[in-house]
């Protein structure tokens, strides 16, 4: 027997901030829940029963908060459940109020969630004392970090990886209006100059504490339909949801890539009817609280090869203009009221397939994917569990499985008003690559790896009148702004960049991997110096450049001279990144190191 | 509407203080307990849902720890309700009905002792002063109160824990943690802890937990010879504020009563979950209960109240008795709120 359709016809986010004092708890709520009825062309009296969810009691101090919210949700005489399993929260709530509606129990319910953190101090709230957990353990990061430490050593992945996920998401954050941080000024640098707070996380990689709600309204499908004549938007079917948990003790557990992810993405695909993940789904809203974990949710969650997920990121793959946009919204990285977290990011994912997302929408998804994870730190020596939550919607009933629209979170964020642009290409390019050469071998790339293909990331000030693009850029370079570099498509045709300036610190991602363009630096300066442009084997077409420029190898001069180490440890004397796990450092190029382990069969 | 039972119960036996044991080591033999009465393992089990409280264990996300006592490995498909394990079990309930699973286990758990409830440390709303405050309102709304004559039958169910036969238990297995009363004119003259409640009105302070086995159709005729079936379940909510609304009475009560069906058929035996007395003659009147409706038979939440689990261990007393063929239909009654605001009710029937 299966189960009755369900679809998203509403959403309603609040502003998100550090502190909404300008609202009570329940107004906060009601911010939230009469945006999404009013989406959803419905008013409270619609709706059949309530399902909210947010994560511990204590960040508000309010012990089943449900018991008195009542009257501020429309909810009397109506049922009011609710749900909290740790950080995944947000998704469960939006899961179980899927059910609501597919066990044909409801027909029309309003869900949401969320978290007034200001009202408390969220990292020591999850820190519990000595001796009742590890040493050295502050806060959730204090937990997460070892695990991504051994991510870069079994990957070896570059050590920037998190930085650049960090200033896409941020990036992207400035194209949502609700999102909690906009960091205009933010760059690749000001990211890594940042304060350390758990190796290798730091403080412009981590989260943010928000105060937030969120609420969406689900309906069967007739309601369904009855709304989207109302509201002229179209539903997003959810076309699979998951739940897995895995325990604190399990022996065998692998806290980098949990099995628990592995299954949850296998079931909902399987009952979403996506067998190729990356090509089915057009946008993935993903719950990273800290940097690092898009690489490693992207290889748990099978979008991409064990050890690989990092190229995903640094390609540039994972940004608006990639094959696989990941977190446009600015995800969890630029807002994290933690009980909202989870459902953000299928309420997201819906509002891509409804086409609603505004600057941060990628145009044509059809299936959105969003994802949630949560765990809890240590009690009595005993490790957290790990919960995930998995929503797909789909556009398109499930007659076209994997065509459709996801229901779980997809967010995509608005770049135009900054002056930092990430553009990731991978580039063709044969060229002139004196000046890349060295770090291509410093980076340790294999001649096949991705062939001809060159990634420029390109830092800073890649400023643009229009709104984003794509496209990639120009990247304009050297401290007088001399540097231009033009992306040619397959066609030969000029794509149309930015102006703006480089200075040598940077690069950047997200590009387009139907391309095949060609880099064209013109007018360079003398003596200027790309701190790094980075080369995946040998490109078949020619990189020119004009003007005489000329690149420099990323280890000689000068260019670092802005850059503030970090106190990680990352970099070795020469100034060469350094790799947990560098081949340099093992007598058997094939050992990746002890704790690699193969794959976790599902 | 599918057909789904609950095929298995297990408690613990609920007391006072568990210091020796912590969450996970309480509410893992129950668990065990649950699964083995049906010859389940873990691995049989589609949905798991489980119900608790963060603020009452003092520790932020305290209910990860109980996959632990799950044998969790590989993963498993499960969901927490930070309400009283009934709603846990409505949740498995509503996953069982959408096709989603075909199994589930529910529990639900606390260990109060070490905090102080009755001062309202964990939660104002259920300070003892609140109560009192409410059950005052209650009385001089004309609901009852200490030394109604209403109140009598009350202490006589009270001690039923003990009194009430148990064939399907043996003798030597009840799970109260208060058993027997005094003469009601001995618990009248006891002075009051809060005007006008005496320490007979309230529910102790339990440190227990309770795990109980759905099954849709099929499971659960091959698990049982006479499942308890599940013929209606529904729970509504009403306003917490003292003014908004005649607090003598529980409209969410009847409502979830209609909705479930209640009164479709004949009822033999009702569980109410009322932590307070004065809870307890609102649940009376607005389920219309006639003589013929035994009430908590099992001593109810005064006899045993481990918060988060006092309204599923309802629930698990009704099937208990439908599973042993002792009754043929009942309802259950699960709660939460200072102001019996939130209910929810159950009603299960057997093959006959």
């Amino acid at each position: 027997m299966g189960a009755n359709r369900v679809a998203v016809v509403g959403v309603g986010q609040t502003k998100y901030a550090a502190v909404r004092g300008d609202v009570s708890l329940p107004g906060l709520l009601r911010e939230a829940v009469f945006r999404a009825l009013q989406d959803a062309h419905m008013t409270i009296d619609d709706i059949d029963a309530i399902v909210v969810g947010k994560a511990p009691d204590f960040f508000e101090g309010i012990m089943m908060p449900e018991t008195y919210l009542a009257d501020a949700l429309g909810a009397v005489g109506k049922p009011l459940f609710r749900v909290h399993t740790a950080g995944s929260v947000g998704g469960s709530t939006a899961i179980v109020a899927a059910s609501h509606v597919q066990s044909g129990v409801h027909e029309r319910v309003l869900t949401v969630a969320w978290e007034q953190q200001s009202v408390s101090e969220a990292m020591w709230a999850l820190s519990f004392p000595i001796p009742f957990q590890q040493q050295l353990v502050a806060g959730a990061g204090g937990y997460f970090a070892p695990f991504i430490r051994e991510y870069i050593r079994r990957s070896g992945a570059p050590d920037d990886i998190g930085i650049l996920v960090a200033l896409k998401d941020r990036l992207n954050a400035l194209k949502n209006p609700y999102a909690h941080l906009h960091e205009t000024e933010i760059t690749y640098d000001s990211i890594k100059e940042s304060f350390m707070l758990w190796e290798p996380i730091r403080y412009s990689e981590t989260c943010p504490s928000s105060d937030g709600a969120i609420a969406m309204v689900l309906a069967g499908e007739e309601a369904a339909e009855a709304s989207a004549a109302a509201s002229g938007v179209r539903p997003a079917w959810v076309h699979g949801t998951s739940m897995r948990s895995e325990p604190a003790t399990a022996s065998g557990r692998d806290q980098v890539s949990p099995l628990a992810g592995v299954q949850c993405a296998a079931d909902v695909f399987a009952q979403a009817g996506i067998t190729d993940p990356l090509a089915q789904i057009d946008v993935v809203e993903m719950y990273v609280p800290f940097s690092w974990y898009e690489p490693m949710w992207l290889e748990n969650l099978g979008f991409a090869p064990e050890g690989e997920g990092w190229r995903m990121t640094e390609s540039g793959r994972t940004s608006m203009s990639g094959d696989l946009p990941v977190n446009c919204s600015g995800g969890v990285l630029s807002t994290n009221p933690i009980g909202a977290s989870g459902m953000i990011r299928f309420g997201e994912a819906a509002m891509q397939v409804r086409e609603q997302a505004g600057d941060h929408q990628i145009d044509g998804v059809r299936t959105a994917l969003g994802h949630a994870q949560g765990c809890r730190p240590v009690l009595r020596h005993v490790g957290p569990g790990i919960r995930q939550a998995v929503v797909v919607p789909t556009s398109a009933k499930s007659e076209t499985p994997g065509r459709g629209f996801v229901i779980t979170g997809i967010v995509t964020m608005v770049v135009a008003v900054l002056g930092v642009v990430i553009a990731t290409t991978l580039l063709g390019g044969s060229v002139d690559l004196e000046g890349l050469s060295r770090d291509v071998v410093t980076e340790g790339a294999s001649e096949s790896e991705v062939p001809g293909r060159i990634g420029f990331r390109i830092i800073e000030d890649i400023s643009s009148d229009e709104g984003d693009s794509m496209t990639v850029g120009v990247a304009t370079g050297g401290p007088s702004g001399g540097l231009e570099c033009r992306i040619l498509d397959a066609g030969g045709d000029e794509v149309e960049v930015r102006a703006g300036s480089v200075n040598d610190s940077f690069v950047a991602s997200g590009i387009r991997s139907d391309w095949e363009p060609v880099v064209v630096a013109e007018d360079l300066p003398a003596g200027s110096t790309w701190r790094r442009a980075r080369l995946r084997g040998s490109p078949p077409g020619p990189l020119t450049t004009r003007g005489g420029a000329r690149f420099q190898g990323g280890s000689g001069g000068d260019h670092r001279r802005h850059v503030r180490l970090p106190p990680t440890g990352l970099r070795d004397p020469r100034g060469r990144r350094r790799r947990w796990g560098d081949r340099a450092d093992r007598s058997d190029p094939d050992d990746r190191g002890p704790g690699r382990r193969q794959p976790v069969a599902a | 509407m599918r057909k789904v039972a609950i095929v298995s119960v297990a408690q613990s036996d609920h007391r006072r203080a568990v210091p020796e044991l912590n969450e996970v080591e309480m509410v893992q033999p129950v668990i065990q307990a649950a699964l083995e009465k049906v010859g389940a393992g873990i691995a049989d089990i589609d949905f798991t849902c489980s119900g608790s409280s963060d603020y009452l264990a003092g520790q932020a996300f305290s209910f990860v720890m109980t996959l632990d006592a799950l044998g969790a490995w590989p993963p498993i498909a499960e969901s927490h309700v930070e309400m009283d394990g009934a709603w846990a079990l409505y949740e498995a309930w509503l996953k069982i009905q959408a096709g989603h699973a075909q199994t589930a286990l529910v529990y639900g758990y606390s260990k109060a002792s070490p905090g102080d409830l009755p001062t309202g440390a964990e939660s104002a709303a259920r300070s003892l002063l609140l109560l009192a405050v409410v059950a005052r309102l209650d009385r001089d709304g004309g609901v009852a109160g200490p030394g109604d004559d209403r109140l009598r039958r009350h202490h006589r169910d009270r001690d039923g824990a003990d009194r009430t036969p148990q064939p399907d238990r043996g003798a030597g297995e009840p799970h109260a943690q208060l058993k027997g009363s005094a003469p009601v004119e001995e618990l009248l003259a006891c002075e009051y802890i809060c005007d006008p409640l005496r320490r007979h009105d309230c529910a102790p302070i339990t440190d227990g937990a309770v795990a109980v086995v759905l099954a849709a159709d099929e499971p659960a005729r091959e698990w049982v010879d006479r499942p308890a079936w599940l013929t209606g379940i529904d729970h509504r909510v009403d306003s917490h504020n003292f003014g908004a609304r005649d607090i003598t009475s529980a409209p969410s009560v009847a409502l979830a009563a209609r909705n479930a069906g209640v009164h479709d058929g004949p009822l033999q035996v009702a569980e109410l979950c009322a932590p307070f007395t004065h809870q307890e003659m609102i649940l009376r009147n607005e389920l219309s209960l006639g003589e013929e409706v035994q009430v908590n038979p099992s001593g109810g939440a005064l006899a045993a109240n481990p918060i988060m689990g006092a309204g599923l261990i309802r629930l698990g007393e009704v099937a208990d008795r439908i599973m042993s063929g002792e009754v043929d239909r009942g309802v259950a009654h699960a709660t939460s709120g200072h102001l019996l605001q939130q209910n929810l009710l159950a009603v299960m029937e057997g093959d006959r």
